[in-house]
């Protein structure tokens, strides 16, 4: 599912970016294939989402994270 | 012995600058990298014999160029003329990957590395912890773990310096990677990379059934890099235990839907306070600074035209300077403590649903906030924002948010027309009343900007990718280099213009043609003091009449049929020309006009000024709607040279501070005469 579309809290695996605006930068931060990441908060109003691997957080607009998709792990 | 050349690289927010820092103290030069308007910090400091000259290059997580920052990075290190003899890569040891992936790009363009292992000892007390001596093996090049916050490690990096070389750990493999024919062509890492030209990837209609080539290649790449990397990091057991920390904890407040915003709001208040409350006092210093010394000079220098221009061209210039220089400071300390500690990436992500409507992102919050104090530096501040067509909105708009230059003109006005009266609590109606005229400017920079986002060609929507940093302690140094730095390029971007216009003032307003000023003077004095009043009380109507006579007060009467629409006569006219170069400068010439005596006596201006009737109707020349008119027009107005000077630098054109020029002065005309119409 796409990474907008995620629940905060539980953890996913990346599967792939179809947005070529912003896959290169994604892939430099580390979301990249085989990742897992955890939404850990989405700002009101449609806002951006904010995601975290453990070591690092990222902000992404839910508009981009739409081209994410995302595999819910367990 | 020859200065070797040694460039700093690193991923943002991981303690680059501290090192840079330490490593150079205030042996720095700010200028820019040839040819961009991106800043370029460079120091100088000695390890054994031997001096190095230290680059210090944007932050980055890759050398692939994806915006302008970007490019420079990896253009300092190809480039012959710019190729440094070593490159030290900083590494955060609590983010391995990460860091090792913008390492392995350096170390595959086949030069001398030194790697910096940055926070060895806060990873581990995170519960990170990594074998140094196996990372070194694996890379084939020095490793020094170090701390930059608290200069540990450092003495081991400088002698580790001479021993840098070229890493044994060689990734790229375009076969491995590239799928087309073009890859035979490719010699090296090196050459691929300056394949890759530094163009702005946005969004296209069909996303997915349009996917550019090159910026799949460019993930494939980096996806490939990741790979080798944690599989040489497994086979070498570089990580020995990995937990995780709370160094994010703060989030759970900061980014809250409620609180957050709640928090945010109050630390920009506090912000906006500080501004002013801490400033208060060394502008008084400086202000009573000047007069001692201008008043010491007054007595001490032969009377002359010399003179003259030094007290009241050069030394009414630097003073006008001077005296913003602790707003400035105050306000990019502060701006310098919520970036520090991490915070300011919070409020981007608080504030990028605003700033989307407006075709900006969260990333145009500091122009914006730092607008509030001076527009120069803010508009310098824009040079980070990864998009053009984001950077010029953000420069087109922030000289509409109320700098501190007009504070003295809406203090003077407010007084004028606001009775000094407690409205609520601690709240007064004159307090009030500026927290209008400000919030009056920033909703002027958002409509602004909102039709800006409308007008100019969109190439596709804007991009926000940030990382939010874990939270730390700030480190005080790097905000007081940072304040000292700011502070000078305030001084000398902003203070040549207002210095050069100050004296062109001085000339007008001292000048006159033929002797129509001195008879004037000497008229006016003779027929006041012929009616028995004080002779220093004549005086000063006499050089009001002088000023009246300059080519200053000439051209004021020749714009007077312009103003008349706002309800401006041509005292007004003279100081609005007069203010052209700094808004604050409407203060001094008024005083001068209303003959108030030294520029510090503002209650006198006042009665003056409301006291001032129409030679022609008997009617006051300061009526309420005229002080509203004149205070929109301030609001709106472009008035300051330097901003100008500034935006042309930035944008490399004068199409920009012109179109500010001509739509500010455009919509402070309009408003005005429309607030004034319809009030009177």
């Amino acid at each position: 599912m796409p990474l907008s579309e995620l629940a905060p809290g539980s953890p996913a695996l990346f599967l792939s970016c179809s947005s070529q605006a912003i896959y290169p930068k994604l892939a430099d931060m580390g979301l990249i294939e085989g990742s897992t990441w955890t939404v850990i908060q989405k700002m009101p109003f449609h806002g951006p989402l904010v995601i975290s691997n453990g070591s690092s957080r990222i902000s992404i607009r839910e508009e981009d994270a739409r081209f994410i998709l995302m595999q819910k792990t367990a | 012995m020859m200065e070797k050349k040694l460039a700093l690289v690193g991923n943002p927010n991981i303690g680059k600058t501290s090192l840079f820092n330490q490593l150079t103290g205030l042996n720095q030069k700010v200028a820019n990298f040839s040819g961009v308007t991106i800043e370029r910090k460079s120091g100088t400091f000695s390890a054994g014999n031997q001096m190095y000259d230290l680059v210090d290059l944007p932050g980055t997580y890759s050398l692939i160029p994806k915006s302008k920052d970007e490019e420079i990075v990896a253009r300092q290190i190809l480039e012959e003329s710019q190729r440094p003899d070593a490159v030290l890569v900083v590494c955060d040891a609590s983010n391995p990957e990460r860091n090792l992936l913008l390492f392995s790009q350096v170390a595959d363009l086949k030069i001398p590395v030194l790697v910096a292992l940055n926070m060895v000892d806060v990873a581990e007390e995170r519960g990170i912890l990594l074998d140094t001596q196996s990372l070194e093996k694996w890379l084939g090049c020095p490793v020094v773990a170090i701390n930059a916050r608290t200069g540990k490690g450092l003495n081991e990096l400088k002698a580790a310096i001479e021993k840098a070389k070229i890493p044994d750990l060689q990734i790229f493999n375009p076969q491995a990677v590239f799928s087309d024919n073009s890859t035979a062509e490719i010699h090296d890492f090196a050459h691929w990379l300056s394949l890759q030209s530094g163009q702005e990837y946005q969004h296209t209609e069909s996303e997915t059934a349009k996917t550019d080539i090159k910026s799949l290649q460019q993930a494939r790449e980096t996806v490939y890099r990741y790979k080798k990397i944690k599989e040489g990091m497994a086979a070498h057991h570089i990580v020995q235990s990995r937990e995780r920390g709370n160094e994010f904890s703060f989030d759970r407040w900061a980014l809250h839907p409620v609180w957050g915003y709640l928090l945010m709001l109050g630390i920009l208040i506090v912000v906006f306070e500080a501004i002013f409350k801490f400033s208060a006092l060394p502008m008084d210093w400086i202000e009573l600074a000047f007069g001692h010394g201008i008043a010491l000079l007054e007595q001490a220098l032969p009377d002359g035209i010399l003179k003259r221009l030094l007290l009241e061209g050069i030394l009414a210039g630097i003073q006008g300077i001077v005296i913003f220089i602790p707003q400035i400071a105050v306000l990019f300390f502060l701006i310098g403590l919520m970036e520090e500690s991490g915070y300011m990436s919070r409020v981007m992500v608080l504030t990028d649903m605003l700033m989307k409507k407006m075709g900006l992102s969260g990333k145009a919050v500091i122009p914006l906030v730092s607008g509030v104090a001076c527009a120069v530096p803010a508009i310098m501040s824009t040079r980070s924002m990864a998009g053009s067509r984001e950077r010029l909105i953000a420069i087109f708009v922030t000289p509409l948010m109320s700098c501190s230059a007009r504070l003295p003109v809406f203090t003077l006005l407010i007084g004028m027309l606001v009775p000094a009266r407690a409205a609520f609590g601690p709240l007064s109606l004159q307090g009030l009343s500026l927290f209008g005229l400000y919030l009056t400017g920033l909703l002027g920079a958002i409509a602004t900007a909102m039709v800006l986002n409308r007008l100019m060609p969109e190439k596709g929507r804007s991009t926000f990718v940030i990382e939010l940093p874990p939270y730390q302690y700030p480190l005080w140094k790097n905000i007081w280099i940072s304040v000292y730095q700011k502070s000078m390029s305030f001084v000398l971007e902003a203070g040549k213009v207002i210095l050069a216009i100050s004296i062109l003032l001085w000339f007008l307003a001292g000048f006159g043609p033929g002797e129509q000023m001195e008879t004037a003077y000497n008229q006016s004095l003779e027929t006041s003091l012929a009616s028995g009043m004080q002779r220093a009380e004549a005086e000063q109507i006499a050089l009001s009449r002088r000023l009246e006579s300059s080519y200053a007060g000439l051209a004021g009467k020749w714009v007077e049929p312009v103003l008349k629409p706002l309800g401006f006569d041509w005292k007004i006219g003279v100081a609005l020309l007069t203010s052209f170069a700094a808004r604050e400068v409407f203060v001094g010439t008024m005083s001068v006009l209303y003959a108030s005596g030294s520029e510090g006596e503002t209650e006198m201006l006042k009665t003056r000024m409301l006291q001032a009737r129409n030679p022609d109707s008997g009617s006051p020349v300061f009526t309420g709607p005229v002080v509203l008119s004149l205070l929109v027009f301030y609001i709106f107005a472009m008035q300051c040279m330097s901003t100008l000077a500034v935006s042309y630098r930035e944008t490399q054109s004068w199409k920009w501070p012109l179109l500010q020029l001509f739509y500010m002065s455009g919509l402070a005309y309009a408003l005005s005469a429309m607030v004034f119409q319809l009030s009177s």
